[in-house]
């Protein structure tokens, strides 16, 4: 009670908070561990969460009964407000972590059972091994089965943790343990070495492909289990004592809405981290935002504390970083801001801020030149960055070149994949086809239609444009925009009179260098043949 | 914390070493990364992109990504060709390693291939794959007829450029490290032993090799005619999941890598004819459920591990299998047959487990730090597949995390 005059804050109220972290999960406590270890001020707000460890007990400001209200700013100066019991709070904090628990449920649905006094599932029967509540389980001739994975597959961990119950249910004097699953779920460490353990303590294992077993309750709680027999192709029977079945693990419920407040991406799943190999480990689309454990996917709970040292030097090379050199500076030029707000709009890492000004926030910002393509009123500028000068540069050296033959085309392409690729054919030796023009740009969403158009009022036959693959952009939707973009420059195309072919767009990633030649080199032969139709009759 | 007069050395510059220096290096720790080999990026680096359309997340271009990471920090020192000789010390340690000059001068190389051609030796001139790093041609020791007596010149003779020079010079150095970290990687399991005729028969091929092929070659070629494969088998758990041969786990990614390339291929080659034979199909990434959906609707799956493969007459591979389905003995005629091989422990660990005094585990791995009972040396790590079977995601993960286990070490003392 006393706590709670003091708005619930336990521990040394004069901390500075510099990280917020999310969740009171084993990942949450043992990342604020680390952090306040090298000296940062940590702030945790654990939801409904109970009480935290004692290690960190009076060095993190723990609020319990907390939801997430509005999150205003940007890296290294986020304002949260937090309704805290019937209080809010107000926090400024340079990071934010969300580390909040996943959420487990049994599959009794999957194997057609309802929950019932001999149906245990995985998560309770945990509990009773760590605490010796095995008298139940043990007897003579205790039949216990254990269902993974069937209609739908195990995770790996989750099959790791049925098969570690295995073992020690199958030691439980008079205990005999059958283990029936789809595919056998053994990628995590040591789960293979754990089927063989089982093996040998005597453990049957069944394996289906195609058709399940049917499972039957009898009157007096036990089942029977009629099961084909994969090897013999009969049908047998097995009555069990006891049934363990395996969870699913989903993101927390709560999850949803902190993703929601925190303007940060979600993957299909609702884990809090879109499903791109560009955010790995821990990243998301917000500068100083970052996710871990069961935030961010289904992980074991070994994962779980790697996944929080991982974090943690993340969260400690970031803060590092805050008074180290920003990227390329992106500005609004003031007086052609017509405040349409397009820009605010299309950011995917929420870097422009709405004040008096439209303004971008250059700790925030990751150059990716979304917004200068996108802005109606070319009021934004990308430091460094001139694509269409570029484009009329490559251009001019490419007009000596006769364009029934050999066209003239240029290549635009995301510097992530395209440029990689085109560094990898250059240290190869070779070249890209005579006639072609490379113009690196930082993103595929940095391309405008006017980049497009002026390549062609430039005198290019044909105008390539190659992009990360879907999923795979390091600002999420630049491969998206500039396909729209790409698609209705060809709608202009086209009612100009030019063949909507001359357009291409293309997806590569970094190590391509062969297949983007490749790509080249289909293009040029499809625009010669436009350049040039009674060829083609000729030859066909 | 200030770092700036700490130095670690990295063995190994496979995706795991490469991600921890770039980690240690943005604490202004001097990074030193040695790598036996020519050329920095391990197995990863070799790997082809698998995305159709979308990114199927692999993983492979994150390799290329930390690669070019590690080479633009100032404090990360990539020796190439360098292999650790002897270790001193008790923390800091003295490590003592030989590095052998390269026989191909990279400034002088332009990759005009000719030396490829002339070498009468096949897989004795290699080529790099990543951008931004030389050398870009490199030619192996070990298979280098020059190396043995002097016997053959005809690369140095035929390139126009003068960039190869034979030479068996070896440089011997010394780093003070304050830590170590083994990122030694795995071993591709050598399939010769089992009854697939591999080494025998040329279009049997592994894993790694048909990476190989659709990177260089864009479709899936034999290797006997060139001509692009039809029907093609992926034979999974070749040396994973053997308890006869004592490997008793599983190499993880395997699965998940022969399913994409396998998809790979049929978006390239329309009418490519796919058998995928397996014990288990393991889970791999977020979106596992909906890909094993698309792949069992397009590819042939079948739950058993032929136990021969005879090549035909017609040069094509007869492979003989138990059918789970008619419960008989069966065969099926592939053009192709890509052998997935498993993630050993690397052929070195046992030298350099005795050198650092560092327990191998029962399968030969180099078990991380935190696994129970393992009394090991002060100031010595280990990550990546040199701990275990794992992804490249999973890799990086491991990199990073140790990579903080190293900051806090260095700062305590
Ligand atoms: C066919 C195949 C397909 C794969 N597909 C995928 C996939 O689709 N997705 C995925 O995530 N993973 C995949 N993998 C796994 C992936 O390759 C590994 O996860 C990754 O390469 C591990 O990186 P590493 O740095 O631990 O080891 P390695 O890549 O093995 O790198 C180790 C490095 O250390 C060097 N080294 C070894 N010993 C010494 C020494 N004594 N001194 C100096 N240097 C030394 C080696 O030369 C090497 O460069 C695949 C693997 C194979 C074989
Ligand atoms: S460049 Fe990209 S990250 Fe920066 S403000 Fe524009 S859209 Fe946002
Ligand atoms: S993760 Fe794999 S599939 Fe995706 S772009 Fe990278 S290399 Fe290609």
């Amino acid at each position: 009670m006393e706590n709670k005059a003091e708005n619930g804050v336990r521990g040394k109220e004069s901390l500075s908070a510099e990280v917020m972290i999310f969740g009171d999960s084993v990942c949450a406590q043992r990342i604020a561990a680390n952090l306040v270890d090298n000296g940062i001020g940590v702030c945790l707000a654990a939801g409904n969460g109970s009480s935290p460890a004692s290690i960190i007990q009076d060095r993190v400001q723990w609020l319990s009964d907390t939801r997430l209200n509005h999150c205003h700013g940007f890296a290294g100066n986020f304002t949260l407000q937090i309704d805290h019991g019937h209080n809010q709070l107000k926090k400024t904090v340079q990071a934010i972590v969300v580390a909040e628990d996943d959420s487990r449920s049994p599959n009794y649905s999957q194997y057609r059972l309802t929950p019932g006094l001999r149906v245990v599932g995985l998560s309770d029967l945990e509990e009773k091994l760590k605490h010796s509540m095995t008298e139940s389980f043990s007897g003579t001739d205790t039949r216990i089965v254990l269902l993974c994975g069937w209609r739908k597959d195990a995770h790996p961990s989750v099959a790791r943790r049925m098969l570690e119950g295995c073992l020690q249910l199958q030691a439980q004097p008079g205990v005999s343990t059958y283990f029936m699953t789809g595919n056998m779920k053994v990628a995590s460490a040591g789960s293979e070495e754990l089927v063989h353990k089982a093996k040998q303590a005597g453990t049957v294992f069944f394996k289906f492909t195609g058709v399940f077993p049917t499972i039957q309750p009898q009157e007096n709680g036990y089942f029977t289990i009629d099961y084909p027999d994969e090897s013999t192709r009969n049908t047998f029977q097995l009555t069990a004592d006891w049934v363990v079945v395996d969870e699913t693990i989903e993101p927390a419920n709560h999850l949803e809405l902190l993703i929601q407040k925190l303007g940060i991406d979600q993957d299909h799943i609702g884990f809090a981290q879109s499903d791109n190999v560009r955010r790995l480990s821990n990243f998301t689309n917000r500068r100083g935002i970052f996710v871990a454990g069961g935030s961010r996917g289904v992980l074991s709970h070994a994962e779980q504390l790697a996944d929080a040292d991982q974090v943690s030097l993340n969260v400690l090379s970031f803060l590092g970083d805050l008074d180290g050199e920003p990227l390329a500076g992106v500005t609004i030029k003031q007086g052609l801001c017509a405040r349409c707000l397009t820009c605010v709009r299309l950011c995917p890492h929420r870097a422009i801020e709405v004040g008096s000004r439209i303004t971008v926030i250059t700790e925030a910002c990751q150059s990716c030149g979304i917004c200068t393509a996108g802005c109606p009123g070319r009021a934004i500028e990308m430091e460094g960055v001139h694509i269409g000068l570029e484009t009329i540069q490559r251009m001019n050296h490419l007009l000596a070149i006769t364009f029934v033959e050999k066209p003239r085309i240029v290549v635009f392409g995301c510097m992530r994949s395209a440029g990689q690729s085109h560094t990898l054919i250059q240290v190869s030796g070779q070249a890209l086809p005579e006639g072609v023009g490379f113009v690196e740009i930082p993103c595929g969403g940095t391309i405008a239609g006017r980049h497009l158009l002026g390549a062609f009022e430039a005198g290019a036959d044909g105008v390539m444009l190659c992009i990360c693959h879907t999923d795979n952009c390091q600002s999420e939707i630049g491969n998206v925009v500039a396909r729209k973009r790409a698609e209705s420059t060809r709608d202009l195309l086209a009612s100009a009179g030019v063949e909507t072919e001359r357009l291409r767009i293309v997806s590569l990633s970094a190590n391509m260098g062969n297949e983007f030649v490749y790509r080249i080199k289909a293009f040029i032969k499809d625009i010669v043949l436009l350049n040039n139709p009674q060829k083609e009759n000729k030859n066909g | 914390m200030n770092l700036n007069n700490k130095h670690v050395t990295i063995i190994g510059a496979g995706v795991a070493g490469l991600t921890a220096a770039c980690c240690l290096a943005d604490w202004d720790i001097h990074v030193s990364v040695l790598e036996k080999t020519p050329f920095p990026g391990g197995h990863a680096i070799q790997l082809t992109c698998k995305a159709t359309d979308t990114c199927v997340k692999c993983g492979a271009c994150i390799a290329e990504v930390k690669l070019s990471g590690a080479i633009r920090k100032p404090n990360v020192h990539i020796f190439t060709g360098t292999q650790m000789e002897s270790i001193s010390g008790q923390g800091p340690y003295r490590v003592h390693y030989r590095s052998h000059s390269p026989l191909v001068n990279a400034d002088r190389c332009n990759g005009c291939g000719i030396c490829f051609k002339k070498c009468p030796v096949p897989g004795t001139i290699l080529q790099g794959q990543a951008p931004r790093v030389g050398p870009y041609v490199a030619i192996r020791r070990d298979l280098c007829r020059y190396f043995d007596n002097a016997a053959c010149t005809l690369c140095r003779d035929s390139c126009p450029q003068g960039a190869i020079h034979f030479s068996n010079e070896a440089t011997a150095g010394e780093l003070k490290a304050d830590a170590v970290l083994v990122a030694t990687g795995f071993s591709p399991y050598n399939p010769a032993a089992k009854p697939y005729g591999y080494g025998l028969f040329q279009n049997v091929i592994t894993s790694l090799d048909a990476e190989r092929v659709l990177r260089d070659h864009y479709l899936m070629k034999r290797p006997t005619d060139g001509r692009t494969a039809q029907r093609i088998a992926f034979i999974q758990c070749v040396g994973s999941r053997d308890a006869k041969s004592g490997h008793l786990w599983c190499s993880k990614i395997c699965c998940g890598s022969s399913l994409r390339m396998a998809r790979l291929i049929q978006s390239r080659q329309e009418n490519a004819e796919i058998s995928f034979f397996y014990i288990d199909v393991q889970t791999f990434g977020k979106n596992f459920h909906s890909f094993y959906k698309e792949a069992q609707e397009n590819i042939k799956m079948i739950r058993a591990i032929p136990g021969d493969i005879i090549n035909t007459k017609m040069d094509e591979l007869q492979v003989i299998y138990f059918d789970p389905d008619t419960h008989s003995s069966r065969d099926a005629i592939f053009d192709l047959v890509v052998l997935s091989v498993g993630l050993m422990p690397s052929a070195g660990n046992a030298r350099m487990a005795g050198e650092l005094g560092w327990p191998l585990d029962t399968q030969g791995f180099m078990p991380p730090r935190s696994s129970p009972n393992q009394p090991v040396p002060k100031g010595v790590f280990t990550i990546g597949t040199a701990t275990g079977p794992m992804s490249i995601a999973e890799s990086v993960s491991s990199a990073e995390q140790t990579a903080f286990e190293i900051i806090h070490f260095l700062g305590e003392r």
